[in-house]
């Protein structure tokens, strides 16, 4: 094997004699003081190998650029890519567990559809104003009962949920005139795209017992609009706060039913979301053949074909990690995050108090005092609604990047 | 083992044409003649910038022709020569997205082959992976047979939408090259990785510096220490001499200077600078550049009453930047990701020690006396930075002559000389060839790519036909003596 300088382009044959005879001194180049300077560094190499007589005598490449190696330079070492890491974060999954987690999804979609239903037949007269008062009647006791029964420490009492529904009741009439004015095509066409949105904004990792705190404002807001929206087409007052503590109910309040429910047991899980697909797709077939069968067909394919699907490309997962990935830094400032936390909360500056309110019940730390203040909140947000926009954005300024940092400051010092 | 052999085999090769080529060229004629191309160049200044300059220069001094072709800048339009009659092409090309010219795919082709023909080219040298101007190069002069060189100057993740979207134009440009060169070995890996290359036609070739312009001046630190004094209310009866000199002795100025970019690890400053601050009395912040982190920065300023410790200067212009360095004991690099790091040669080589986060190139750069790695975290980064400071040592002369030993852009021009001697030798490669190489990038982008290449084949050929090479002036060349 023959080996020569490459950044000199001279014969030089220093190289390979320190591959086979170490001990030999290795003569003058014509290369230049560079290749003096490589074979210096050699023979200090050379001299720490004689004195740690612990490594073979070949020069071994090494991952560094600050010192001239015998080795040209698109040497591809063994040691080539010996840092890659490929699919760091493979998961190996079972198929009954993947169909059992994704009753959650099937389980809001139904949710949302029941929702539809309730207002068609209140909207079409079908269910008597009686029958749908009582059922809300009926199912908020029920679920207030299976959270007692499950979560026996958890403080939910009645005086809150009188509090509650008692300040949509006072509402209602405000809410019916409020979007009156929007014609029948906006009213629909925004309430489809923001119940979408509520589908893919909300907040599955919780109803799926993966974290326990409740955070999908988006949803929620959303969720509520819509129910607002959809409001103004019914004939009565009570209708509306019927059609309001429906959408309460089914989008703030049964979450966290089944988020405890899930944690309880299993079997109960599934036997809810088949009472309700069942209940679902019954309710559809009343209305229209073609939606029932539409409707199983999105739950059979969420249910069945998503997962096979998702371990089907599950071989074709190469997620490729290394030393070149940027490291990813979490700042204690937490600056963007409070910046697009305001961002969201202009956008939703009025509905944003809404979901305040509702999300109280939920969190175990407050008083009387907070939950006044909340109604009061509401309130205001409700006559804001009525204003136009420009109204709403006065009240809260447009703030600068700069007083957004110094807030986000003072709240990091008040935390620590 | 076999790699080695074949290496070597290639080795042999390149040394021995090498040797024939510059006995039997005569004095008049230049080596190579070449084309370096980039969206990125003067007046615009960053790595890239400076390693075209630089690269430029040393190969003019060695015997070669060069020509830079970059975008227009502002008003700065057509050719322009600059130091040692390095020319520079600046094409009508309207830059859109951070000094990347408008991809046009085809409309820079009959300008680019009036300037290669013009200029009688024949090595095309292109820079960068964000550059849309050297994609569409390397595959012009593809078609027109050119030999076809890239550099990559910088590192991609795998992972997010614009990482994707560039890998697989990186991959599509670099289906058809000659060789690739990289600026370390991570970055090799790298992009071995991302256009799916065979790691022997990656070279490694690292950056450099110019350390004559780099030169450690000891007698500049610690210029604020009188200022310093004074706001620490000393009269000059109470404090004796004595103390006077330890206080100056022990004043310890940490330098940063970088884009104030999330990139930068700039989040990681804000965290460190209050609580070395606390630590240190003595310890002084100057902090070099300009970017939307500023603004975090001069909180954490305000915030914490640190305004006769944290000196923020702005951006700072490259000529200027050795002697804010020469100022500082320590250097602190932060950076979240970076293929080489200029920034930590230039400050070690005006004598600072270096902390710097372990990441991308960073480790291969700086023997580890002169750096201390930290993960891309504040713990750790403080932490390494509080052992720098206790066991600062002096030695800024002696470092300097290190780096000088370490890295010239001779060397660098040498080393790619040699990779132009080994694309210059490899044969010519017939246009079905290329289509197999292209068709091979996916199964649909695969024919996509080869219906591009073989347009591009046929726009070559109807320019041959509508502006024949023979009617194309051939411009002089400066004219430079080499050395």
């Amino acid at each position: 094997m023959k080996d020569r300088c490459q950044h000199c382009g001279c014969d030089n044959s220093s190289h390979t004699t320190l591959s086979k005879s170490p001990n030999s001194k290795s003569s003058i180049s014509p290369g230049g003081s560079q290749c003096i300077n490589q074979q210096q560094q050699q023979q200090q190499q050379q001299q720490q190998q004689q004195q740690q007589q612990q490594q073979p005598p070949t020069v071994k490449w090494r991952k560094i650029l600050y010192e001239q190696q015998a080795f040209p330079d698109n040497h591809t070492d063994e040691t080539f890519l010996i840092e890659l890491i490929q699919n760091a974060n493979f998961i190996k999954y079972d198929f009954w567990k993947i169909v059992i987690d994704s009753f959650t999804v099937t389980q809001q979609i139904t949710c949302v559809i029941l929702f539809v239903i309730v207002f068609f037949h209140s909207l079409k007269h079908t269910l008597t104003l009686r029958f749908l008062v009582s059922l809300a009647m009926v199912l908020l006791v029920l679920g207030y009962i299976v959270i007692i029964i499950i979560d026996p420490t958890s403080d939910y009492s009645i005086l809150h949920v009188i509090l509650l529904f008692g300040t949509v009741y006072a509402l209602s009439p405000v809410l019916r005139t409020l979007t009156n004015s929007f014609s029948d095509d906006t009213i629909w066409a925004l309430t489809f795209i923001l119940l979408l949105a509520h589908l893919f904004f909300h907040d599955y990792g919780y109803t799926n017992n993966e974290s326990t705190k409740f955070s999908a404002p988006i949803s929620l807001n959303a969720a509520i609009f819509a129910s607002v929206l959809l409001g103004s087409r019914l004939p009565s007052n009570i209708h509306v706060f019927v059609l309001i503590t429906y959408s309460i109910q089914t989008f703030a309040l049964f979450p966290i039913a089944r988020h405890h429910i899930k944690r309880h047991s299993l079997e109960l899980h599934v036997g809810l979301t088949v009472i309700l697909c069942i209940t679902c797709s019954l309710l559809l077939l009343g209305m229209s053949t073609l939606l029932s069968f539409f409707y199983i067909g999105i739950v059979m394919t969420i249910t069945f074909i998503c997962p096979l699907w998702l371990i089907f490309i599950q071989k074709y997962k190469n997620e490729i990690n290394g030393p070149w990935d940027e490291a990813s830094v979490i700042s204690q400032s937490g600056e963007i995050f409070y910046f697009t936390y305001r961002v969201i909360f202009h956008f939703f500056s009025s509905y944003n108090q809404i979901s305040i309110c509702i999300s109280f019940p939920n969190t175990n730390n407050y008083d009387k005092t907070t939950l006044s203040l909340s109604f009061l909140l509401l309130l205001i947000s409700f006559l804001s609604c009525n204003a136009t926009p420009r109204v709403v954005s006065s009240q809260a300024p447009p703030t600068t990047l700069k007083s957004m940092t110094k807030r986000s400051m003072a709240k990091i010092s008040q935390s620590s | 083992m076999n790699d080695n052999i074949n290496n070597n085999i290639e080795l042999n090769n390149v040394n021995s044409n090498s040797n024939t080529d510059i006995t039997s060229s005569n004095g008049t004629e230049r080596k190579y003649r070449i084309a370096m191309i980039s969206d990125f160049f003067y007046p615009n200044m960053g790595g890239v910038e400076e390693h075209l300059y630089q690269l430029s220069q040393c190969l003019i001094k060695r015997g070669n022709k060069v020509i830079i072709i970059t975008h227009n800048y502002g008003n700065r339009f057509g050719v322009r020569y600059v130091t040692n009659g390095l020319k520079v092409y600046y094409i009508p090309q309207a830059p859109f997205y951070n000094q990347s010219s408008f991809p046009t795919l085809y409309f820079t082709f009959p300008l680019f082959r009036q300037i290669l023909l013009r200029e009688r080219i024949d090595i095309v040298h292109c820079h960068q992976a964000f550059s849309t101007l050297a994609h569409e190069s390397i595959l012009h002069a593809r078609t027109m047979g050119y030999n076809t060189c890239f550099t990559d100057h910088s590192l991609f993740g795998f992972a997010d939408a614009s990482s994707i979207h560039m890998n697989k134009l990186l991959k599509f440009s670099l289906s058809d090259i000659s060789h690739v060169i990289c600026v370390s070995n991570t970055s090799k890996e790298n992009t071995v990785l991302r256009a799916q290359l065979d790691p022997h036609l990656v070279s490694v070739i690292p950056n450099a510096v110019d350390t004559t312009q780099f030169t450690p001046d000891p007698s500049k630190r610690d210029p604020n220490k009188s200022t310093i004094l004074k706001s620490l209310d000393f009269t000059s009866t109470s404090i004796n001499t004595l103390t006077y000199q330890s206080l100056n002795n022990h004043i310890v100025t940490i330098v940063i200077m970088s884009r104030l970019v999330y990139r930068k690890g700039i989040d990681l400053i804000i965290d460190i600078i209050p609580n070395i601050c606390k630590k240190f009395p003595n310890a002084h912040f100057v902090i070099g550049g300009d970017g939307p982190k500023r603004v975090s920065l001069e909180e954490m300023r305000e915030k914490h009453q640190l305004h006769d410790r944290v000196e923020l200067l702005g951006s700072v212009k490259h000529s200027n930047v050795r002697n804010v360095l020469v100022r500082g004991d320590v250097f602190l690099n932060s950076s979240l990701t970076e293929a080489f790091c200029i920034a930590i040669v230039e400050a070690a080589s005006c004598g600072l020690y270096v902390v710097s986060t372990k990441v991308g190139g960073v480790p291969e750069v700086l023997p580890p006396h002169m750096i201390s790695l930290a993960q891309p975290k504040s713990e750790d980064l403080e932490e390494k930075l509080t052992n720098a400071i206790l066991q600062l040592k002096h030695t800024p002369l002696e470092t300097h002559e290190e780096v000088k030993s370490m890295y010239d852009w001779n060397d660098v021009a040498k080393r790619t000389e040699a990779v132009y001697e080994v694309i210059s030798k490899a044969p010519k490669v017939p246009f079905i060839e290329r289509l197999r190489r292209f068709v091979g990038c996916g199964l649909w982008a695969g024919k996509l790519n080869c219906m591009v290449v073989a347009l591009d084949n046929l726009l070559w050929r109807w320019l041959e036909w509508y502006m024949p090479r023979e009617d194309i002036d051939e411009a002089f060349d400066y004219p430079y003596q080499a050395e």
